[in-house]
């Protein structure tokens, strides 16, 4: 019985037919995920793949501000507005898992390592410290600026644009659920 | 009709023209002595001896290139952004190494920027640029006395190379260099998708050539019973040439070939190597990625060589410090 199932043609056809629309569906998901996957290979590594991408700027500027919370330390409360806010957001920065919230959270990192300077600022900073301070906040708006010339946005944008906004990809991908890349801005 | 179509295309050509060409006169042109490119026209004769003499000492030890460069503006443009495009479309510094820095002043605007190479701005961090430059240039840009900030701070840059290199004693560091090359290796499976469904398309073939084989073999059967011995209805046997009978008792089925493997030929793709980018791109820095808008404008290397010198090729990926 079982064998003369299999010899039926019209299972084979349906079999056939079940197969194509699997395998062209697990391939299209495959080969699309594969495309953007350069993209965010360069936001962690770089695009000289030695580890120089947006991710090693943004861990820079966690850093800099721990640095920046510690010569707040000596000349204001750990409740302070000005220090709780730059620790909310450096650990915000830290938590933060995708590229979206990444953004978002070095955003307020800046705003928050202003506003901390300019409190600190209105201190009396000795020589050492107000270099220390001033030193950390280049570093960080150099951090900053080296993230704007990254090329991980240029990347993006084209697979975004070329790659599944093309057919039949524009459609496979609504199907097989790949998502567009992030853009970090 | 033609000739409006042709005035129109040539229109549109020549204002195309105008907006590139009027990116191009932003950036200004690698100076023709590559280490100092005076066109605000500040520095004595005797400070851009000392650059290029101490360039020529720098580069042809280390590869390392201190550039300085004086506009009176930037047309708009960021002092970070023109710096940048400045450091790597001359290519500043060795192309390996990228251990060049840029000194930009901008006069007009009452501003400067100093920028480090690739390979050296963990080594000479953006916040070491600014006290260099808060140290030696800032009294006396704000004077106006150009000259003898950019004198100061200059020689405290050669210093700290010297420092670094620890040239003064004659022996060479371990310098941490940057491959040019990206390490990222395509996943030789990247169409890993399409390769399944290759083989299932196979399979899936094979699956429906033997059902269709098979049928046609019971029809065949069918159809060719007859053929069979004992079977009333066995054909005429034809008389074979020497004049007996081709049967002669025998049975005639027709010759079955032995099947193909149904296992799915290799299709695993040749391992090619890993691709590498970024290699011929940091090498050509400025010179070799210099598509930006700029109508017959001319090379670093090619000016250079006129006079013996050229940018080493080195890139950066931005930062630094300045007048903030």
């Amino acid at each position: 019985m079982k064998k003369g199932w299999l010899r039926d043609r019209k299972v084979a056809i349906v079999i056939t037919i079940i197969i194509m629309i699997l395998s062209t569906g697990f391939g299209a998901h495959r080969s699309l995920e594969n495309r953007g996957e350069y993209a965010e290979w360069v936001f962690y590594h770089g695009s000289y793949g030695d580890g120089g991408g947006i991710q090693s700027e943004l861990d820079t500027r966690a850093g800099l501000a721990s640095n920046l919370l510690i010569v707040a330390g000596r000349y204001l409360d750990d409740e302070d507005e000005a220090v709780q806010r730059l620790k909310n957001a450096r650990e915000a920065l830290v938590q933060a898992e995708d590229i979206g919230e990444k953004y978002i959270a070095n955003e307020e990192l800046s705003q928050a390592a202003d506003n901390l300077a300019q409190v600190l600022n209105a201190c009396s900073l000795t020589e050492n410290d107000r270099r220390y301070q001033r030193g950390i906040i280049v570093e960080m708006e150099s951090a900053n600026e080296i993230i704007g010339h990254d090329e991980y946005n240029t990347l993006a944008n084209a697979y975004n644009r070329n790659v599944l906004g093309s057919f039949p990809a524009n459609i496979l991908k609504e199907i097989v659920g790949v998502e567009e890349l992030e853009t970090f801005n | 009709m033609k000739k409006q179509k042709y005035s129109r295309v040539l229109f549109l050509c020549l204002l195309l023209c105008l907006t590139t060409a009027t990116a191009a006169w932003a950036i200004v042109e690698p100076p023709p002595e590559v280490y100092v490119g005076d066109y605000a026209d500040v520095l004595s004769a005797e400070t851009e001896q000392l650059i290029i003499e101490e360039n020529e000492r720098l580069e042809a030890l280390t590869g390392a290139q201190i550039v300085v460069a004086t506009v009176d503006f930037l047309d708009g443009m960021e002092i970070e952004d023109y710096a940048y495009t400045v450091f790597n479309e001359w290519g500043i510094g060795d192309a390996e190494k990228n251990n060049g820095l840029l000194l930009l002043l901008v006069i007009g605007e009452e501003n400067y920027w100093a920028m480090q190479g690739d390979g050296i701005y963990r080594a000479l961090t953006s916040g070491m640029l600014d006290e260099y430059l808060f140290t030696y240039l800032e009294d006396d840009f704000a004077v106006g006395d150009y000259d003898a900030g950019v004198a100061k701070v200059f020689q405290a840059f050669v210093d700290w190379y010297d420092n670094y290199y620890q040239l003064n004693e004659n022996t060479f560091p371990s310098n941490d260099v940057i491959s040019g090359s990206n390490n990222y290796e395509e996943n030789e499976d990247i169409d890993g998708g399409g390769l399944v469904t290759f083989i299932v398309f196979i399979v899936v073939l094979v699956i429906i050539i033997s059902i269709i084989r098979r049928n046609k073999d019971r029809e065949n059967r069918k159809n060719n019973s007859h053929n069979y011995p004992n079977n009333p209805n066995y054909p005429n046997s034809y008389p074979n040439m020497s004049g007996g009978s081709m049967n002669s008792g025998r049975t005639f089925r027709p010759y079955i070939y032995p099947r193909t493997s149904s296992k799915p030929r290799n299709t695993t793709r040749p391992q090619s190597k890993p691709a590498s980018f970024g290699g011929g791109s940091s090498r050509g820095g400025g010179a070799g990625r210099s598509s930006a808008a700029g109508l017959g404008r001319s090379i670093g290397r090619s000016i250079g060589s006129s006079v013996g010198r050229s940018f080493g090729g080195g890139r950066s990926r931005g930062g630094g410090a300045g007048r903030r």
